[in-house]
């Protein structure tokens, strides 16, 4: 490599820290620099250039209107005094961008998080091939790593007989879920639009009134209609405008920062899409989409690209691919399908478009999702199998915590969730809450700090499974307030406590989520991720240390998760322990729900 | 040949791309093989700072464009490819294409002045008969490769209209200094450093530099000039230099010339006022001051807008000072044509174009 001789000049005395790094980089790679003081004039500036003859000038100035012509005149100088032809020259700044440097008469321009390295590359001639486009990123691995072996022999022996159990009871029963999704599987697969049609025929018939009149006379469910084929081509236009600017910012600054995910789910695919495109260019690593209440509680599914006017998107197929097609190829795209009427249809259309993971939890959909115990355990294990089938891994979410369920009855519910998706084949990630949940509302665990709590729920966990952990969800519900600043530190600083507690992934709001008053906006989004980036920054690989007190309520998590599974065991059927309030009781907060109930039918096999 | 006119601004949002716009219509008319580009970036749909929208740059079938590689992904007109050259920008190669199809474009051209002209001779070569350069900001650097300029100034330049008017009074005059005569043409003739001429005895005395912008350059000048009477720079006089030069001469001005590449050298190196006021005192000791290149200014544009600062939304709305003030005041003010396109229309800008230009019936 020649060595190239490179005048760094600081136009903008109190912007030239850039300059220096790249001073600094440039010697690295052994060249020349010569930083000049801030205060001189242009044609001070442009006599030691013409007496330093050198390769490259490298200006720093940050932006504002009147500052274009500073720069410009400089530009003329420079061209003027002959030197302009015999000299590469870059403007680097705050709002600096390729247009503005072509407009100023430079010959590149370095915005906001340049790297030293594009400088140098720039200095030495070569073609910058930057790292941090977006369609360069690499998607994180959450599951990697772990295997899963239980670390409590006595909890997992527990488990087994759990398993067994559910096992037993679902093997030889069915629902209109399964049954369906064993039809939506043969039209996705079907190429005949004949057989199609007869098998969206059969479908129907398996689903509610509301769906059925979508399948027979195209009507559509109050608040819901197709997008409109212009739109469509205009969401082409945006994601294909948006996707081409988009650079990737990393929120992670150590290594063992957890992977974050945001929550998704507008209604409207394409204003979906637009905030996942916001969320992947702050550094958002996976997304998760969220149907609307009523689709957990409605059996059947409905078809095309359908915007719905209230919170929670439609989950159909065409929904979901395009929403897939829009993600960045690094972005972790997760479907939700834990606690409805049509799980393991959903869990299908999720792997066969594609996704990485989805969520599964029986105990939690039982008792704070509203869907039936029994047809939500026997709709689950079909799921899991699905799961397993296109290798997506699947969280358990403890989200009844927020009624009111103890974390310890909750953790007992998704470890037996989690067995039993590694009995079938599955991965499953422990998602444990992350915020102030009811129960210390009530005991008091929090009034102290909001470290040592969730400190004790994930020592407890990793003292019982080697298995992967993604806090949920969102990480610190219920401590944040209608004031976005306070929003915004209360979400970081519990996703620096992930980060120091080795969590894998974190699931976090945006800033006017908890009292938004009407849909999350954009900007609220980027407040989180921000702050959550600042907080990674700040701590790095320093821990959070919490108290004492964490290992001992660790200790006591894991000890009553052994009594409730011994009770489970001792009921004989898991879910007569979910009637019976044994993972979760009414006093609790957890009611059985009626989604469903007795709908299970008797599986008759083919002859 | 091509005529070749630039469209030289004296600041962001001073009406180049409207002027541009203005006479590529008029002059169209013509059946002539009109060509475009621009030493920086122009015809986005806002503005890059300010973020107000910007006037486009329509063009129509059969106009010669040069412009970066990723401008004509953004723009709408059809094409076919003329050219790629190897002039960089930071938007890509430069391209020179025809236009199939009428259509907006966006013009990022070469903005270093031997790129430019490189480019201008292609454009020549592609049977331009009139080539438009559509300048950037403030900048007139690269405009020493045309014919004649067109200058944009207006409220985005000064909302003061008295200042405005002054200084373009300035500007015009330090455009409008007498040309070298065919000796002293041939005097300087390739000579590329400041250089001390005895023009009888033909003595050449070459300093080591192009540029005049210290004071050891003033001192050589001064210590010798007494054996010369014509002191030749090639490259950019800075205000304070011209000053010191002036001063330190002094009356032994009289009978000597100072003879400069282009009014640019000149009026790069100051604020006009300033610049031309040193001028007008070396010709009140008796000194002369020339151009080996004129580059004559056409016409003064002037534009009543000004991108007005809020600070109560931290942003830019649209502001105008009095544009019938502005547009008269200058036209009593300055001795060449001036317009204010938007509101009078082009009559008197292609008049005067004109007048320098004849284009073929």
């Amino acid at each position: 490599m020649q060595k190239k001789k490179v005048v760094l000049v600081p136009l903008d005395p109190v912007h030239d820290i850039g300059l220096k790094m790249i001073k600094r980089g440039l010697e690295q790679s052994g060249h020349e620099t010569f930083l000049l003081p801030p205060d001189l004039s242009q044609e001070e500036i442009i006599k030691i250039i013409i007496d330093c003859n050198p390769d490259v000038v490298l200006v720093s100035r940050t932006l504002g209107y009147g500052v274009a012509e500073i720069l410009g005149r400089f530009i003329d100088l420079m061209e003027v005094s002959g030197v302009r032809e015999k000299v590469k020259i870059a403007i680097g700044g705050m709002a600096i961008n390729p247009e503005l440097a072509a407009e100023l008469g430079f010959d590149a321009g370095f915005g906001p998080g340049t790297s030293v390295e594009e400088a140098i590359a720039f200095v030495e001639n070569r073609e910058y091939f930057a790292e941090s486009t977006i369609e360069k990123r690499v998607k994180k691995e959450i599951i990697k790593g772990y295997d899963y072996q239980f670390k409590n022999k006595v909890i997992e022996k527990q488990l087994d007989l759990i398993v067994d159990s559910i096992l037993d009871y679902v093997e030889d029963k069915t629902s209109t879920a399964i049954l369906r999704a064993q039809i939506r599987k043969q039209i996705l697969e079907s190429e005949n639009e004949r057989e199609k049609q007869k098998l969206r025929t059969d479908y129907s018939k398996l689903c509610d009134d509301t769906i059925k009149a979508f399948y027979e006379s195209q009507k559509f469910r109050e608040k819901t209609r197709l997008l409109t084929v212009e739109e469509l081509i205009d969401l082409d236009q945006y994601i294909i405008h948006v996707s081409s600017k988009m650079k990737a910012i990393n929120i992670q600054h150590v290594d063992k920062n957890p992977v974050v995910f945001i929550q998704y789910g507008t209604g409207c695919p394409f204003m979906d899409i637009a905030h996942i495109k916001a969320c992947e260019a702050w550094g958002a690593d996976g997304v998760v989409h969220f149907d609307p209440s009523w689709g957990a509680r409605t059996e059947g599914l409905l078809e095309g690209h359908i915007t719905h006017e209230e919170d929670g998107s439609v989950i159909t197929y065409e929904n979901l691919k395009i929403i897939k097609d829009s993600l960045a190829p690094s972005t972790l795209w997760q479907v939700r399908a834990h606690r409805g009427l049509n799980t393991p249809e959903i869990v299908l259309l999720a792997g066969k478009i594609g996704a990485d993971l989805t969520k599964i939890n029986i105990v939690y959909g039982a008792l704070g999702g509203g869907t039936d115990p029994e047809r939500l355990t026997v709709d689950a294990v079909e799921a899991i199998k699905y799961a397993a089938q296109f290798g997506m891994a699947y969280d358990v979410v403890t989200n009844e915590e927020l009624c009111g369920v103890p974390a310890y009855k909750a953790f007992a519910g998704m470890l037996i969730v989690s067995k039993l998706g590694l009995r079938l084949g599955a991965k499953p990630i422990l998602q444990p809450l992350f915020c102030n949940s009811p129960e210390v509302m009530v005991s008091g665990q929090m009034n102290d700090n909001y470290v040592d709590f969730n400190a004790a729920k994930i020592i407890s966990l990793r003292n019982i499974i080697n298995a992967p952990i993604w806090a949920g969800a969102p990480i610190g519900f219920l401590t944040q307030t209608e004031d976005r600043v306070q929003s915004s530190i209360m979400t970081a600083l519990h996703a620096s406590l992930a980060s120091s507690l080795g969590v894998d992934a974190i699931s976090i709001a945006s800033a006017d989520e908890a009292f938004s008053g009407g849909p999350i906006s954009v900007s609220a989004r980027i407040d989180t991720l921000q702050a959550t980036q600042a907080s990674f920054r700040f701590f790095g690989n320093a821990d959070i240390v919490p108290t004492h007190q964490a290992e001992k309520w660790a200790k006591e998590i894991e000890e009553n998760i052994e009594q409730v599974l011994d009770n489970v065991i001792r009921r004989g059927n898991f879910i007569s322990a979910l009637y019976e309030g044994l993972l979760g009781s009414r006093e609790e907060g957890a009611y059985p729900g009626r989604a469903g109930k007795g709908s299970v039918m008797k599986n008759i096999p083919e002859d | 040949m091509s005529f070749i006119i630039g469209i030289a601004g004296t600041a962001k949002n001073t009406g180049k791309t409207t002027t541009t716009s203005t006479i590529l219509n008029e002059l169209r008319k013509n059946n002539i093989k009109i060509g475009l580009t621009g030493i920086g970036y122009d015809g986005e749909e806002l503005d890059n700072i300010t973020g107000l929208p910007k006037p486009r740059l329509l063009l129509k079938k059969g106009m010669i464009v040069a412009t970066a590689q990723k401008c004509l992904s953004v723009g709408t007109a059809g094409f076919n490819v003329l050219e790629t050259t190897d002039i960089s920008t930071p938007l890509g190669k430069v391209i020179i294409i025809e236009v199939t199809q009428e259509g907006l474009v966006v013009i990022a051209g070469p903005n270093k002045g031997r790129e430019l002209r490189l480019i201008l001779d292609k454009m020549t070569r592609f049977s331009c008969d009139f080539i438009i350069v559509d300048g950037a900001l403030n900048r007139i650097a690269p405009m020493v490769e045309t014919d004649g300029l067109i200058l944009a100034t207006g409220a985005a330049r000064n909302s003061n209209i008295n200042q405005l008017v002054e200084e373009t009074v300035y500007f015009y005059k330090i455009f409008n200094l007498p040309s070298v005569t065919k000796e002293e043409k041939d005097l300087v003739k390739g000579l590329n450093k400041i250089t001390l001429i005895e023009r009888h005895q033909k003595n050449y005395f070459a300093l080591d530099y192009a540029v005049l912008i210290d004071k050891t350059a003033v001192s050589q000048i001064v210590s010798k000039i007494f054996q010369y009477n014509t002191i030749y720079v090639p490259s950019l006089i800075s205000q304070s230099s011209l000053k010191e030069l002036s001063a330190a001469i002094n009356k032994s001005w009289k009978g000597k010339t100072l003879i400069v590449k282009d009014s640019i050298k000149l009026a790069t190196g100051g604020t006009p006022y300033e610049v031309y006021s040193k001028v007008e005192e070396i010709l009140s000791f008796g000194g002369n001051i020339k151009v080996e290149k004129s580059i004559p200014i056409i016409a003064i544009s002037v534009n009543p807008f000004y991108p007005k600062y809020r600070f109560d939304i931290n942003n830019y709305e649209p502001g105008f000072i009095d544009s019938k003030e502005l547009y008269f005041s200058m036209r009593n003010a300055v001795p060449t044509t001036v317009v204010d396109v938007k509101r009078y229309g082009c009559f008197d800008l292609i008049k005067a174009i004109k007048s320098f230009y004849k284009p073929r019936e």
